[in-house]
C-alpha cells in the first residue's frame, strides 16, 4: 500500500548542535547545553573529551571539568534560528521547520530553479552561513534525498564533511545509500525507540542493509507496526508514519482579536487555548497532529506563517512552544508596526495515534513537560536558589528527613536518585504522623513550670517538672497535655560535633501541638503539627 | 463522529454533560469525598484553608491530584515539612518550591515579580499551594491570577486566610484533638478533627469527621469511636 507512494525528494538543513552555536562558542572551547539537568547539545571540543548527548550533568563534567555550561533557552534559540529561515524562505517557496536547528524543504521546484541539486545546495549553504553570522563556520549538513529519513541521514553524513550531500534520485539510490549505514541511526534521525534499535543489535542485525534484507512480512510479525516502519524507511520508503493522512477539513483553528495584541505572553495564553483544544478535537478521534501551520497576522497585513512538523506528533504543549518561538522570533526580526489581529493554527498532516511512542526522550506525560517548562520560567524570574524541589537525606529529626536542593541542579524528570534512601532505618527517628510545618531555623522559646522556674532535664533523662507554659516573642501557650523528654545523642565520637538534646512534643490549650527540644538549656521550637 | 459534535454542541450551550464536565475536574482523596460537592475540585477554584490544622488540609487537598499525576508548587510557605506531605500523599517527585530570600528584606519579592512568578506557576502545574508569605500580593494582581487560573484550570489552595485570593470553597476545622498524649507520657498519634466547608457553590455547609492526620500520616474518614487512653501520672 503506501510502499507504491511516490516518495517527494526533500532536502534537510541540519545543525548539530544548533544551541551551542547559538550559546557562540570559540572554535576549541568546551560548551555545553543543558535541559532538565541532561546534555542536549556540545561543541565538538566538548565532545572530543567524551561529552555526549543525553548524559547527566555530572558525568558529562567529570568528563570535561572546564566545560562551560549553559542552559537550555529554547526562545533564544528559535529567535537566531528564524534568521537563517527567513533566509533560506527568500529562495525556497515551502519550509518546515521540526526545532531550532532543524529545516526540511521539498526540492523539486528550486532544483529546477537553480539548475540542479548540486547546485540548488550550493546556494542554499551558502544562504544559511551568511544568516547564521557564523565566523567560525559552526558545522552544518545539507542532506538531499527521496524521503525525510534519508534526506536527515545524508545531511549528518554532510554536517561531517562540510560538503553537501546529494543522493541520487530513486528508492535504489536511497537503499544503496543508507545499506551500509548503522541502525543507530533510526534512533538518531527517526525517533525510533533505543530499545528497538537495541533489540536489532542483539538479534545480529547491525546495519540498515541487514535489516531491510529481511522479509518485510516477517520483520512486521514479530515486531508489529513499528517494526514495519522501520523497515520500510530503512530501504528508502516512504517515512510517513502508518496511519498519516490529511486531515478533515474545518479542523483549522483561530481567534480573531477585536483589539490588536501587542503582547505575546498575551498571544501565547490564547495560544495555549487554541492549541488545547485543536489537540482534544484530535485526540477524540484517536489523531494526532504531526504538521502544523501557524499564521499570525496583524492589524496592518504583516503575516507570519510558519510550518512546523515533528514525526511523533505535536502535543499541545509542544504546539505552544512553537507559537511562543515564532512568535517571538517575528517580534525580534521584523519591526511590527500593529498589534496582531489573528491567530490561526491549521493542521495540515494528522496521523492516527496508535499508540507507537516514537521520541527522543521517552514516554513522558504532558503535564511534566508543563512543569519542566514553568521551571525554567520560574528560575529567570526568581533566581536559581529560589527554586527548589524536594531531596531524600535521611535524618532522625524533622527538618533533616528531606533537604530542598535547587531545580535547576536536579533532574526534574529522573528523581530517583534524589528520592530514593527514604526507607533506611533511623532510631530515634520520631513516629508518624510529621509535621506539617518545620522549622528550618528554630525559634527559641523559654519553657516554665507551674511556679514559673524554668523546666530542665537532668543528665539521666529525667524532667526537672512538668512544663505548663511555652513563651517567646510570639507564642504565648499554657500546656494541656505534654510527652517526653526523648533523648538523643549524636555523634558522641566526635568532640567538636557532638550534640545532646531532649525532644518533647507539647499539646496546648488552644489545640496547638509543638515539637520542642532542649540542647545546651536552651528550648527550641522546632516543628509544629499544624 | 456525530456524537462527539453533538456534546462539543452542548457545551456551548452552557450544558455540561458528565463526560466534559469530568474534565475540568481533579480527583481528591477518599475522605474528602463526601465533602465536596461532585467528590472533586474543581478545575479554577480557589480553595482556602484555615484553622489550626490548615497546612495538613492543604497538603491532603494536594495529595489527590498528585497522586494522578498532577505537579504541585508551593510558594511562600518556606516551613513545608515534605515528611508530612509525602504521608499525606503528595508526591515528592512532583514537588516544586518558591522560596523568597527573607533573611536580607531587600532581597524579597516584590508584587511585579510575584505576578511573573505565580503566572509562571499557574501555566505549568496544576495545584498551587500559597503560604502565608503571600498575603502581602495585591488585590488586583490576585485578582489578575485567579482569571489566568481559571482559564488555565490550575487550583490555588491558600493555606491560612489570604484576603487577596478570594475563596470559592473554604474548609476549616471546627473541632480539633490530638490524641495520644497525656502527662508526660505517650506520643501524638493522630488528631480528631471536625471539618467545615463553606462556600458560594456550596448551598448548605457540610461536615465530616475525620483523622487528619492517622496514626500513619493520612488523612481518613473516621469510622471508629473507640480511642485509645494514655495512662495518666
Amino acid at each position: 500500500m503506501p510502499d507504491r507512494v511516490v516518495v517527494p525528494r526533500v532536502a534537510v538543513l541540519w545543525w548539530p548542535h544548533w544551541p551551542v552555536v547559538v550559546a557562540g562558542a570559540a572554535p576549541d572551547e568546551p560548551v555545553m547545553v543543558l535541559h532538565a539537568n541532561r546534555v542536549i547539545a556540545h561543541s565538538v571540543a566538548a565532545g572530543a573529551d567524551g561529552v555526549a548527548v543525553g548524559q547527566r550533568r555530572r558525568d558529562a563534567q567529570s568528563r570535561c571539568p572546564l566545560v562551560r555550561i549553559e542552559q537550555h533557552d529554547p526562545t533564544r534559540d528559535a529567535r537566531a534560528f528564524e534568521r537563517v529561515v527567513q533566509a533560506v524562505a527568500a529562495i525556497v517557496p515551502r519550509i518546515e521547520i521540526t526545532e531550532p536547528g532543524t529545516l526540511t524543504f521539498m526540492t523539486r521546484g528550486p532544483s529546477r530553479y537553480f539548475g540542479g541539486d548540486a547546485a540548488m545546495a550550493a546556494t542554499v549553504a551558502r544562504v544559511a552561513i551568511e544568516a547564521a553570522g557564523l565566523a567560525s563556520g559552526g558545522t552544518f549538513g545539507l542532506g538531499i534525498a527521496d524521503g525525510r529519513f534519508a534526506a536527515g541521514v545524508a545531511a549528518r553524513r554532510a554536517a561531517r564533511s562540510s560538503d553537501p550531500v546529494v543522493i541520487a534520485a530513486g528508492q535504489q539510490a536511497a537503499a544503496a545509500f543508507l545499506a551500509p549505514l548503522p541502525v543507530r541511526m533510526l534512533t538518531v534521525v527517526a525517533g525510533v525507540p533505543t530499545e528497538f534499535v537495541q533489540l536489532l543489535g542483539r538479534l545480529g542485525v547491525h546495519r540498515l542493509g541487514e535489516l531491510t534484507a529481511l522479509p518485510l512480512l516477517e520483520v512486521a510479525a514479530r515486531f508489529g507496526p513499528l517494526g514495519g516502519f522501520a523497515h520500510r524507511i530503512a530501504g528508502g520508503g516512504d517515512d510517513r508514519l502508518p496511519g498519516t493522512h490529511d486531515p478533515p477539513v474545518g479542523l483549522a483553528v483561530q481567534r480573531v482579536f477585536e483589539e490588536p495584541v501587542h503582547h505575546s505572553d498575551a498571544l501565547v495564553f490564547v495560544a495555549r487555548q487554541l492549541a488545547e483544544e485543536l489537540v482534544g478535537q484530535l485526540g477524540a478521534d484517536g489523531r494526532v497532529c504531526t504538521r502544523l501551520v501557524v499564521i499570525a497576522e496583524t492589524e496592518h497585513s504583516e503575516t507570519s506563517e510558519r510550518t512546523w512538523y515533528r514525526s511523533n506528533g505535536l502535543s499541545a504543549a509542544a504546539v505552544v512552544e512553537r507559537v511562543r518561538w515564532q512568535l517571538e522570533a517575528w517580534a525580534q526580526n521584523e519591526t511590527l508596526t500593529a498589534g496582531v489581529t489573528l491567530l490561526r493554527l491549521d493542521p495540515v498532516e494528522v496521523r492516527s495515534d496508535d499508540g507507537v511512542q516514537l521520541g527522543l526522550w521517552g514516554g513522558r506525560t504532558q503535564a511534566d513537560e508543563w512543569a519542566v517548562r514553568a521551571v525554567a520560567r520560574m528560575v529567570a524570574v526568581a533566581g536559581e536558589q529560589q527554586v527548589l524541589v524536594p531531596a531524600a537525606q535521611g535524618g532522625r529529626h524533622p527538618h533533616e528527613a528531606f533537604t530542598w536542593v535547587s531545580a535547576v541542579a536536579a533532574d526534574l524528570l529522573e528523581p530517583d536518585d534524589r528520592l530514593s534512601i527514604r526507607d533506611a532505618p533511623w532510631p530515634g527517628r520520631l513516629p508518624s504522623p510529621s509535621p506539617a510545618i518545620v522549622h528550618s531555623c528554630p525559634q527559641a522559646v523559654t519553657v516554665i513550670d507551674a511556679v514559673g522556674g524554668a523546666v530542665r532535664v537532668t543528665g539521666r533523662g529525667f524532667v526537672s517538672a512538668p512544663p505548663a507554659a511555652v513563651q517567646s516573642k510570639a507564642i504565648n501557650e499554657v500546656v494541656q497535655a505534654w510527652a517526653g523528654p526523648w533523648p538523643v545523642e549524636e555523634r558522641w565520637w566526635d568532640l567538636a560535633r557532638s550534640r545532646r538534646m531532649a525532644r518533647f512534643q507539647v499539646l496546648t490549650c488552644s489545640g496547638r501541638l509543638l515539637l520542642l527540644a532542649l540542647e545546651r538549656g536552651q528550648w527550641w521550637l522546632t516543628a509544629e503539627y499544624a | 463522529m456525530a456524537g462527539v459534535t453533538n456534546l462539543a454542541e452542548l457545551a456551548e450551550r452552557g450544558v455540561l454533560s458528565g463526560v466534559v464536565a469530568r474534565e475540568r475536574t481533579l480527583a481528591v482523596l477518599p475522605a474528602f469525598e463526601s465533602l465536596l460537592p461532585g467528590a472533586v475540585l474543581q478545575r479554577g477554584s480557589v480553595v482556602a484553608c484555615e484553622g489550626s490544622a490548615a497546612a495538613s488540609l492543604a497538603l491532603a487537598l494536594a495529595a489527590g491530584p498528585s497522586q494522578e499525576g498532577a505537579w504541585v508548587a508551593v510558594a511562600g510557605f518556606p516551613g513545608v515539612g515534605v515528611a508530612a506531605a509525602a504521608e499525606l500523599g503528595v508526591v515528592p517527585a512532583r514537588l516544586v518550591m518558591v522560596a523568597e530570600p527573607i533573611a536580607d528584606p531587600t532581597t524579597r519579592f516584590n508584587d511585579a515579580t510575584w505576578a511573573d512568578l505565580l503566572a509562571a506557576m499557574i501555566d505549568g502545574f496544576d495545584v498551587l499551594l500559597l503560604g502565608p508569605g503571600t498575603v502581602r500580593i495585591r488585590t488586583g494582581t490576585a485578582r489578575r491570577l485567579v482569571a489566568r487560573a481559571q482559564a488555565r484550570g490550575a487550583v490555588i489552595i491558600t493555606v491560612g486566610a489570604n484576603a487577596a485570593f478570594a475563596g470559592d470553597l473554604r474548609f476549616d476545622v471546627t473541632q480539633s484533638s490530638w490524641q495520644g498524649l497525656g502527662e508526660g507520657c505517650g506520643v501524638a498519634h493522630g488528631r480528631r478533627a471536625r471539618v467545615q466547608l463553606t462556600g458560594r457553590r456550596v448551598p448548605r455547609l457540610r461536615n465530616a469527621e475525620l483523622w487528619l492526620p492517622a496514626a500513619d500520616g493520612q488523612v481518613k474518614a473516621m469510622v471508629e469511636s473507640v480511642v485509645a487512653l494514655c495512662p495518666t501520672g
